[in-house]
Parts: C-alpha cells; structure tokens; sequence
C-alpha cells in the first residue's frame, strides 16, 4: 500500500509547483477574503490577525512547503517539513486568538468559545509535525539493520 | 531498487490519514450543525416557527412584578446544544430569578423557563436598574457562545 517510489526531480518539481498553488489558496487567498468580509461587516474585528500576518506566515508555510518538496528524500527535507507543519498549526492557532473570540455588537457582549474545535483543527498539522522525523527515523533504523538472510 | 517503508512509517502514515479524516468529518458536521442551528434561531427573531419561539408575560402584584419568558427551541442539528440563562442582579436590589439550565439532543424540542421576581418594578421600568444577564449557547462539546445582556433593559423596552 505505502510502497516507496524513487523520487526523481521530475516528481520533486510537479510536487513542489503543487504544493505551492494549494498552499497559496489555503493560507493567503482564502483567508485574505475572509479577513475582508469580516471587516467590512463589522465594525471591530473579533479576529486578531491583519493582511501582514496573513502575507508573512503564507510566505513562511509556502516557502518551507516547497523547499521540502524539493528536497524530498533527502535528510535537509525533514526539518522543512516539519517547520511547516508547526507554523501550520501557529497560524491556525493565532488566527482566532487561541480560541477565544470576543466582540461587542448593538450594545451587547458576545464571547465566543471555539478551543476544542480549534485543538481539532490543530491536531492533522501537529501529528505531521511529529511523524516526519519519526517515520524518518524508523526509515534509517530499517535501512542500517543487517537483512536476516546475512546475518 | 524498492524499499519497503518500515511498519511504523506505514502505521504513523496511517494515523495520520485517519486524524485528518476524523477531522474532516468532525467539521463538516460541525458546520452543518451550526447552520442549521442558526438557521433556527434566526427563523425565531424573522417571523417564528411552530417549533421555535419565545414568549414573555409580565404579572404585575402592586410595586412588585414577575418576569415569564419561555423559549421554545428545536435542535436541527447533529450535535446536542445545551442553552442557560443566569442572571446576577446588582446587590440589595431585591430581584430574583432562577437560572434555568436545558440540554437539546438532536431532533429534541425543549422550552426553557425563566422567572425573574422584581420587587420594585417602576424602578426596572425606569431604567434606572440594570440587572445583568448571561445567555450561553453551547453547541457540544465544540464551540459554545456567551452573550452578555441586560435584563432590566429588556424588561423596560418590552414594557416601553
């Protein structure tokens, strides 16, 4: 099912171009527009973040995303990756304020509590971040054991 | 030549397709559930529904009165919401309410009863007492959202 394909820098760059184009829409456009519409309806923003949040953590994730597909099957990979993953999960985290969202609209106080939905949302980047060198890890342990048949 | 990826490379790849699915699936529900709760409650405010509505009755005794609101809520959603009301008035105010507390499981029709006993009524009508009050909306065990009212403002424009 997970057999390992020779990574070829043919594989690299169609990954890489990928990567960046789904990366784009998910960190910078998409949240570009919502942070639009949600200041041209409200008066004050519940949400902390600003276009140069958006545009910088997008070019961080973006950057270390392709990095780590072009350099995929080599070690310098891992770290990439990884970054990613963690300033994945940081950019979710403080795009709503850690969960907690407060805003006051026609005279009334509104909070709003979103902390185990966000630590859901969290979770799919923090497990990637700790799998990478993991399954890295287990990968090179594999490779340096003496086959069975030699031994 | 291949190389097989180890079990724990194949196991890690596999949790972490099943986390993401989870959380896929999670949030979908989650939205559906939201729109479809929210949906309701603004069909209340715009108009009403046979299965959702909010009634209020105020009896008045001399200088004192009691406060009746009863929101009716039907949960069209896929997750339970639990709905309270707690009101905290200001210290030798002579007000008292009960803080009703409901859970809706899904497809349930619930009502929830709230009574606020005010013994100097003209003073709330006034204006010139403000009872604060805390409505907590939970869509569980997600999300839930805290609105900070003024009752003796209500009371007032409800009177008005």
């Amino acid at each position: 099912m997970f057999e390992e394909r020779p990574v070829t820098w043919r594989t690299r760059i169609s990954r890489a171009i990928t990567e960046f184009v789904i990366n784009l829409i998910l960190w910078v456009i998409i949240p570009s527009f919502l942070l639009g519409l949600i200041s041209g309806s409200l008066s004050s923003s519940p949400v902390p973040i600003t276009y140069a949040f958006i545009y910088t953590f997008g070019a961080i994730i973006i950057g270390l995303q392709v990095l780590g597909a072009l350099t995929e099957g080599m070690v310098v990979s891992i770290p990439l990756v990884t970054g990613s993953h963690v300033a994945v999960a940081y950019y979710i985290y403080a795009a709503v304020n850690g969960g907690t969202l407060a805003l006051t609209a026609a005279g009334m106080g509104l909070s709003l509590d979103i902390r185990p939905l966000l630590y859901l949302i969290m979770l799919p980047s923090l497990f990637s971040a700790v799998r990478v060198p993991l399954a890295y890890l287990a990968e090179e342990h594999e490779a340096a054991r003496p086959a069975t048949d030699f031994a | 030549m291949k190389r097989e990826p180890s079990i724990l490379a194949s196991s890690l790849r596999s949790v972490a397709l099943v986390i993401t699915l989870v959380s896929i699936v999670t949030l979908s529900t989650f939205g559906y559930s939201a729109y479809a709760d929210v949906s309701n409650v603004i069909s209340i405010v715009g108009g009403g529904l046979p299965t959702a509505s909010i009634t209020a009755e105020t009896v008045v005794q001399g200088s004192a009165a009691t406060v009746y609101l009863n929101v009716t809520l039907a949960n069209k959603g896929l997750y339970p919401i639990s709905l309270s009301l707690t009101c905290l008035p200001p210290g030798g105010s002579r007000i008292t309410c009960n803080s009703p507390s409901i859970m809706f499981l899904p497809g349930q029709s619930r009502t929830l009863h709230f009574v606020m006993t005010v013994e100097n009524y003209s003073q709330i009508i006034a204006g010139n007492i403000h009872v604060d009050g805390q409505v907590v909306v939970a869509l569980e065990p997600f999300a839930s959202i805290t609105v900070a009212v003024d009752l003796g403002n209500l009371v007032a424009r409800g009177e008005g």
